[in-house]
């Protein structure tokens, strides 16, 4: 028995898919299990009449716009010809026309078929694979990483199911790196979530380069109108260092990364998804993660303009001193306690949940560390969050505890997992993931996510 | 008795600590819970990557006696295992005595805020 891995349509009336050739993630003849993505490829979007533009919709992500084949089928995959042309023709999305009753392969299956689904004609005969699309929107359109699915430097990347007629729940995914790694997985396009996500939803993750994702800096990326932006432009390209660092390019990069972050509203930009009913507007997300981790005890407040600027300090190291200079003059260091994160989280939860009934995940921190054995508190002085950092991820916990208690807020204990699991292997600097870790947070985020009955996840 | 206090291995990467601050000059008398330094582990150099793994602690003694000498100072970079400090268990002792032993120390993970406009982590 042979079940046909047919293309099948994706998009709508009116519109002409193009396509690169397929990439394959899983050779002929190999065993291939369900939930695998058997192969990948570029896609283009055009208008059917006229000169054949491309839509308005995926504009800025239409040079990283993918397509995944994902067997729902356990077996052996039997390549067919014509999938894939090699080189670059399997890079660029121009090439070939995306017919939707091409056959890229077949399985014979090892194993039940799922539930439901029988060989031969009709509505119960597959299909056998599921789509799984990615976008990912380039911080420079000449950042060019064609090397994979999603790969490449993106300051927005995102992954659907695509099979249904419309996209049910979005999750929006704010954090520093373990963040990203987390909802990212190993697997090309967030697979090591998605597939474990039964229904019609989307993921999309925001990394830290440059800006960090606090609570602080979303919303005033939620609340900064024209005005504002205008004025930190022109504060930006007046005060820069010109021609006094050795690297200047590597300054402007910083600088205009800066600015890109400052300039966008992760949570009220919205998304189009490519859905089988056509193109869906998704406004708001219905899930936002953010983790403690991306709360910084000091931030950066211009001095003049009085926006936040949050980043890790380590990306200081790789300024010119003109650049430091700049900063150092042009803002101003604050501290923060947990009574002010608390203040910017709820200011930001009640902020988002005015405009729709959007849930908010927290990753809460690792508070014990495997370097430290101290007994004595009396060497730190009051208040000790300010100076130990296992007292202050205790007090920021807490802090999370308390306002989990009010709506739109829950808590995804990462905490308890790595005590569970065991620090020094897991998470052996309090911040890195180790994989088996990994799979325990992005099993307890969808928990919390159907828990609380975020459409698409349920 | 003398004591002598060594640079911790908080990480098994460690080849080095950069003293950041010393709190004691040699004559003062410790009691559990005083601390002596704070250094930084910066381990850039050898797993550079994007986050760079560096981190700060807090030496603290666990254990009464003197402080007698202070082998280092806020900048030097010494290496894991060197020996910072001396101590005695009576004010008076020689330091020529052959009978010694480490000293009860307690480490924690401080907050980096001083050393942040020079971009270490945070």
């Amino acid at each position: 028995m042979r079940l046909p891995l047919r293309l099948g349509q994706i998009a709508p009336e009116g519109v002409t898919v193009r396509r690169s050739g397929f990439r394959w993630m899983c050779a002929d003849g190999q065993l291939c299990q369900a939930g695998q993505i058997i192969a990948f490829c570029n896609i283009g979007l055009r208008q059917a009449h006229g000169p054949g533009r491309p839509l308005d919709h995926f504009a800025d992500e239409r040079r990283d716009f993918q397509v995944a084949i994902v067997s729902r089928v356990t077996g052996r995959l039997r390549v067919k010809s014509g999938g894939s042309h090699g080189g670059q023709l399997d890079r660029l999305e121009y090439f070939l026309a995306w017919n939707p009753d091409f056959v890229l392969a077949e399985i014979e299956p090892e194993g039940p078929l799922p539930p439901g689904l029988h060989p031969g004609e009709g509505p119960s005969s597959g299909p056998w694979h599921r789509t799984l699309f990615g976008a990912g929107r380039r911080f420079t359109e000449h950042a060019e990483v064609r090397v994979g699915m999603l790969t490449g430097w993106h300051d927005r990347a995102r992954a659907w199911w695509g099979d249904g007629t419309r996209v049910d729940g979005t999750l929006l995914s704010m954090g520093s790196c373990e963040q990203s790694a987390l909802v990212i997985g190993d697997s090309p396009a967030f697979l090591d979530l998605m597939g474990q996500v039964p229904g019609a939803a989307q993921v999309i993750s925001i990394p830290d380069d440059l800006l960090v994702p606090c609570a602080r800096v979303c919303l005033e990326q939620m609340q900064r109108g024209p005005a504002e932006l205008a004025a930190i432009e022109a504060d930006l390209f007046a005060s820069l260092p010109r021609g006094h660092g050795s690297r200047p390019a590597a300054d402007w990069y910083f600088a205009a990364t800066l600015l890109a972050g400052l300039q966008r509203s992760p949570i009220t930009e919205g998304t189009d998804v490519l859905v089988r009913g056509g193109v869906q507007r998704v406004a708001q997300p219905d899930a936002i993660m953010m983790s403690l981790v991306a709360e910084p005890s000091r931030v950066l407040r211009h001095r003049r303009l009085g926006y936040t600027l949050s980043m890790h300090s380590y990306r200081l190291g790789d300024c010119s001193e003109p650049m430091r200079q700049w900063l150092r003059t042009s803002f101003e260091p604050v501290d923060r306690d947990t009574s002010d994160i608390l203040r910017d989280w709820r200011e930001l939860i009640g902020t988002t949940r005015q405009r729709a009934p959007t849930l908010f995940l927290a990753l809460n921190l690792s508070s014990s560390s495997a370097s430290e054995d101290f007994l004595n508190y009396a060497q730190f002085d009051q208040p000790m969050a300010r100076t130990v950092g296992s007292v202050r991820s205790k007090e920021l916990n807490l802090m999370l505890h308390d306002l989990a208690r009010e709506p739109g807020l829950a808590v995804v204990d990462t905490d308890a997992i790595v005590a569970g699991l065991g620090a020094a292997l897991h998470q052996p600097d309090g911040l890195h993931m180790n994989g088996t870790m990994q799979q325990e947070v992005q099993r307890e985020i969808l928990y919390q996510l159907r828990a609380n009955g975020v459409p698409g996840f349920s | 008795m003398l004591l002598t206090v060594t640079l911790p291995m908080v990480n098994p990467f460690m080849a080095s600590g950069l003293v950041q601050a010393c709190y004691l000059a040699p004559g003062a008398q410790v009691v559990p819970g005083t601390r002596l330094l704070d250094f930084k582990v910066d381990l850039s150099a050898a797993l550079s990557h994007d986050c760079p793994p560096i981190s700060f602690h807090r030496l603290a003694l666990r254990e009464r006696a003197w402080l007698r000498r202070l082998l280092v100072a806020p900048g030097q970079d010494v290496a894991a295992g060197a020996v910072l400090a001396l101590l005695s268990t009576d004010p008076e002792e020689s330091l020529e005595g052959t009978e010694h032993r480490p000293a009860r120390c307690s480490i924690a993970g401080i907050l980096p805020q001083p050393d942040w406009w020079a971009g270490g982590a945070g």
